[in-house]
Order: structure tokens, then sequence, then C-alpha cells
């Protein structure tokens, strides 16, 4: 490559890094900002001379932040161990067996796409405060599998797909059944598409809005997007709280993510040699 | 095996027809599969399918959260909405909203995607952060860009007035003018992440040989991307379209979040108007009749655009 396409190719580079990353070091070095810099009228782009974590103590001393952090983490980690073992049995279901419905079913997991959630959302809210779930951790978790279980049954079809059937007659013929063969067989060689799987997941529900809106009135029960969206409407708006909060939200996602990225691209990218 | 197809291509060649058909040697307990299956079927009849009849029904009563009989009306609520104001702009809105969001992301999302599949130093770590807003949590993003876009203190304000752009901050979400401009560029920095994800895995299996074959031809980048790129992205780009499509057409968070539908309705769409409808005017009927509106347009799209795509692909 020659010199000119060289430096093309680092000014867009750079140029990308500075839209997608700006809101990120905005919100972490506004965090970490007395008051008196937030509400300054001039313009500086470097963090503050005056680094505080004051937004940090009182987000988590007089805020009902860490109730909302809990909660979510609760039901993140139910819809998400939810979803996985659903769509892992029915992946396998749906690649393993010939049986009647069995494209119908395959087919009707693109078909939820056109589902509008607020479609969902109304009914929902019927049903669950019918059956007295409404205001419930495990309502909401149960609400979010269902939400999330097209996306990652569609994955897991991709990924079961992928790999090779003599390996579950292999393990078959040896005498493991099915279940076995699911486990020690199929789940080992999936491992790097499951742990994708399994972030979507997660970030499907920890980023969840509208239905913790609908199905959510407590304020004790309440999770951290429907929670710490309160705080702006509330009279006057604290910034440096509020980017703090933001902070402490992206966190756990950004760990897990980091965490997986490279699975996450491989597992992506396997989907799309094989098959 | 097929090479040439994408992650997301190979969902359609299950859907018709599928190449790995389960062996001989497993026939005899096939019925084992209803089993398998079982657990997410009953989750999406319950959650999903259930509330699908469900919404349509409701949008043939009159139904209010606290009262206690919905009231057979049938058509009376489409009647009804189709002639308010709010349902046509809400659909203009709408359109315009997803038709933006979804050009912009495919484009930010191919260049971004051909970006990084140049080799470079530091590329996993520039790959890593375009990931970020797609991961991001969407009130996250809407915090953070509720304080860069504020009017009196927001960053962009005092840049711009700094440049001498502005003579004074603009209330970039609180403007008639502004709102659906900026929410449609927080949008498209929040989705594109998706699309570059799909097209980098797909720039990456185009055999190398195909640009080989093209240079020996005397063909410059231009016409290398131009004629062995893009139609190898074709249908990932086709599909990603389609998925992003539908999702923006359906997206209810960012919008609530970032103007509740407003200044003056110029951001309100119909998911944004169902919402109100059922929900702070406690008209449970009416919003589920828009939300079943939005269900209609969009199916009688999806089978059009999935015909169309199947037909394209030779089937």
């Amino acid at each position: 490559m020659n010199s000119v396409s060289r430096i093309l190719l680092w000014a867009v580079i750079v140029l990308t890094v500075c839209v997608v990353g700006f809101p990120l070091y905005w919100m972490v070095i506004s965090s970490v900002k007395p008051f008196s810099d937030l509400f300054s009228r001039t313009l500086s782009l470097l963090p503050s001379e005056h680094f505080t974590l004051a937004n940090y103590g009182r987000l988590l001393r007089e805020t009902m932040f860490p109730q909302y952090f809990l909660n979510s983490l609760i039901v993140s980690t139910l819809a998400t161990g939810g979803c996985m073992v659903v769509a892992i049995l029915a992946a396998y279901g749906i690649t393993r067996f010939r049986f009647v419905g069995r494209r119908l079913i395959a087919s009707s997991v693109l078909f939820t796409y056109m589902f509008p959630p607020i479609l969902l959302s109304i009914p929902l809210f019927v049903m669950l405060k019918n059956i007295g779930l409404i205001n419930s951790l495990i309502g909401l978790s149960l609400a979010h599998i269902a939400f999330t279980l097209p996306l990652v049954m569609w994955l897991a079809i991709i990924f079961f797909e992928a790999i090779p059937l003599d390996l579950d007659e292999a393990a078959m013929i040896d005498g493991a059944g099915r279940l076995r063969t699911l486990w020690l067989v199929v789940l080992p060689v999936a491992l790097p598409g499951l742990v994708a799987m399994g972030v979507f997941a997660f970030i499907i529900s920890w980023n969840d809005y509208l239905f913790a809106l609908v199905l959510i009135v407590d304020e004790s029960k309440k999770t951290l997007p429907v929670g710490v969206a309160g705080f702006i409407e509330a009279t006057s708006v604290e910034w440096g709280l509020l980017m703090a909060g933001g902070v402490l939200i992206t966190l756990p996602v950004l760990l897990g993510f980091a965490f997986v990225q490279k699975w996450l691209i491989q597992g992506l990218a396997a989907g799309a040699v094989k098959g | 095996m097929k090479s040439s197809t994408s992650s997301l291509g190979q969902k359609l060649t299950l859907q018709s027809g599928g190449h790995h058909r389960p062996r001989r040697l497993f026939r005899d307990e096939n019925y084992k599969g209803y089993l398998f299956v079982a657990p997410a079927v009953l989750l999406l009849i319950v959650f999903a399918a259930y509330p699908l009849a469900s919404s349509l029904w409701l949008s043939l009563n009159n139904v209010e959260v606290f009262s206690a009989a919905p009231e057979f009306v049938g058509l009376e609520n489409y009647r009804a909405l189709f002639s308010t104001a709010e349902f046509w702009d809400g659909l203009v809105n709408g359109l315009v909203f997803s038709v933006f969001t979804v050009v912009l992301q495919l484009l930010a999302g191919i260049a971004t995607a051909l970006l990084l599949n140049n080799a470079f130093r530091g590329r996993a770590l520039v790959r890593g952060l375009i990931l970020f807003p797609f991961v991001a949590p969407t009130i996250v993003a809407v915090l953070v860009f509720k304080w860069i876009l504020n009017d009196l203190y927001g960053v962009a304000n005092l840049a711009l007035i700094d440049l001498g752009v502005i003579s004074e901050g603009i209330a970039w979400l609180g403007s008639p003018d502004f709102a659906m401009p900026s929410v449609i560029a927080i949008n498209v920095w929040m989705f594109f992440p998706f699309i570059t994800i799909q097209v980098l895995a797909r720039l990456q299996v185009i055999p190398s040989e195909l640009y080989e074959a093209a240079r020996v031809d005397g063909a410059g980048p231009l016409q290398r991307f131009w004629y062995v790129t893009l139609p190898e992205l074709r249908s990932t780009i086709l599909l990603v379209v389609f998925i992003r499509g539908l999702w923006m057409f359906n997206k209810f968070d960012t919008i609530w979040l970032l103007t509740q539908g407003g200044p003056v309705g110029t951001t309100e769409t119909l998911p944004i108007l169902a919402y109100v409808q059922a929900f702070q005017e406690y008209q449970l009927g009416a919003g589920a009749t828009t939300s079943a509106c939005i269900f209609m347009l969009l199916a009688i799209f999806g089978f059009w655009y999935l015909r169309k795509l199947q037909q394209e692909t030779g089937r």
C-alpha cells in the first residue's frame, strides 16, 4: 500500500474512532467532574482538573440505583439462563430430527421478528395482571426469555447446522442417548457460538426498556433503564449523577463483551463459513 | 459445502428446504424432536402467538385499563383511528425514520466493515470500539446524547458556538426542525455496528482468487469493489436491510426516551402513538388497534420482501 492511501486509511480510522468513541469518552469524564465544571459554558474537551468521585458516591448512597442494579442483574441472569436452555434444546431438535412442523417452527422464528414489541406489551400487561405476575421480576424475566428466544434460537440453529452429524452418529453408536450426545458432543463444539448467544441474550435483557416500563410499577422493583430514566424526569437534571449511572450500567455489559469479543466475532464469522 | 451463504443467508436456506437433512440412522425416533422443541414452542405460544391473537381481538373491543368488561365494537376502533391525523402523521414519521436510519446504517456499516477488513496496527482495538454503540445499553446512549446535545451546557452547542457556526445553543431534541434528524443520527450511531459485524463476516469469506483474477484483468480498487465485493455482499445486505427495517419501524425505546414523540408530534411514530393510547390515555383497545396496524403493515412488507428475495435466489 502506498503512503497516500496509508494516510487516507489512518484519517478514516481516526475519524471513525472519534465518532464512535467520543460519547463514551464524554460520559466517563463528565462523571468525574464536579458540579461547577459540568455547568460551565466554556468549551473544554479535556478532563477537568478537579477530579471527583462525588457523583458516584451520591448515586450509590442517595438514590435507588443499587436496588435497580440488583433487580436488573436478577432479571437478566434468569432470562439469559432460561433462554439458553430453551433455545439449545429447540435448535438441537430442529437440526437433528425430522418431524412434521419442523420447518414451520424454524420459519416462525423469523416471523416473530415482525411482531412489534409494543403489540406484545399490551396483551402481556393484561395477561400478567390477570395471573398476578405484574410487578414481578419473574414475570419480566419470562417476557424477556420469549423476546430474546427468536434471535438466540436462530443463532443456535446456525451453529448446530455447522456441526457435522457424523459426530452425533459416532456418539450414538457408542450408546449415548440424545441428551448425552447434546451435552458431550454438540455443546462443546458449539461453545464459542453459545457464549456469543448468551452475551446477546444478556445484552437484550439488560437493555430492555419497554417491557420493564409496562410490566413493573413499584419503584423498588424497577430495573436500571426504567429507574434511571426516571432521574431525567425528576425536577432538576443532575448530569453528573446521570453520567456516573451511565458508566455503571455500561460496565457489566462491557466486561462481558470484552471477555467474549473474540468468540463473538469468530462465532458470527464461523456461521458464515460453514454450511 | 456452500461457502457462499452468509450467516444470515443460511437462515433462509433452512427455511426453504435445508441442506442438512437429518439422516436415516435417526429416523425411527423422530417423534423425540417434539420433546426438544416443546419448551420453545410453548413459550412462543404463550408470549408471542397468544398476545398477537389477543391484541387483534382487543383491537375489536372497547377496553379501558380500569374497566371490567370489554365491549365488542367491531371495526369501530379502526374507523376512529384512520380518521385521526395522528395515525397518518405517525405513519409518515415512521417511514421517514425507518428509511433514513436503515440507509445511513447500511452506509456506515459497509464503510466500517471495509475499513476493518484492512490490516493495520490496532485493528482489534478499533473493531472492539466500533462494537461499543451496539452493546451500550439504550438508556446509556440516550443519556449521553441528551447531555452532549443539551441546549445550555452541551458540548455540541459549545463547540459550534466556538467555531462560529451558531451564535446561541440549539435545543436539538426540543426543536421541531432538528428533533427528527437528531433522533435519526443517534439511532444510526447506535445500530450500525450490527451491519458492520455481518458485512465483515461476509467480507472475510470472499475468496481472494476473485480479487486476484480482477487484478490480473486490470481492475482498480473501485472496480474491484463494484464488480467483486458488492455482488458478493448482496445477499447479506438484502437480509440486513430487511431485519433492520423491521426493527427500526418497531423502534420504541430510543425515540420515547429521547423525545417522547415531541416536540409537537414531530417524532411521534406509530409505536409511540400506540404506547400513549394504551398506557397514558388508558385506551387498551385503541392502543391494540394501532399496534395491530403496525403488525399488518410489517407482515405485508415482510412477505412481499421475502418472496422477492426467494425469487431472486432462484427458487
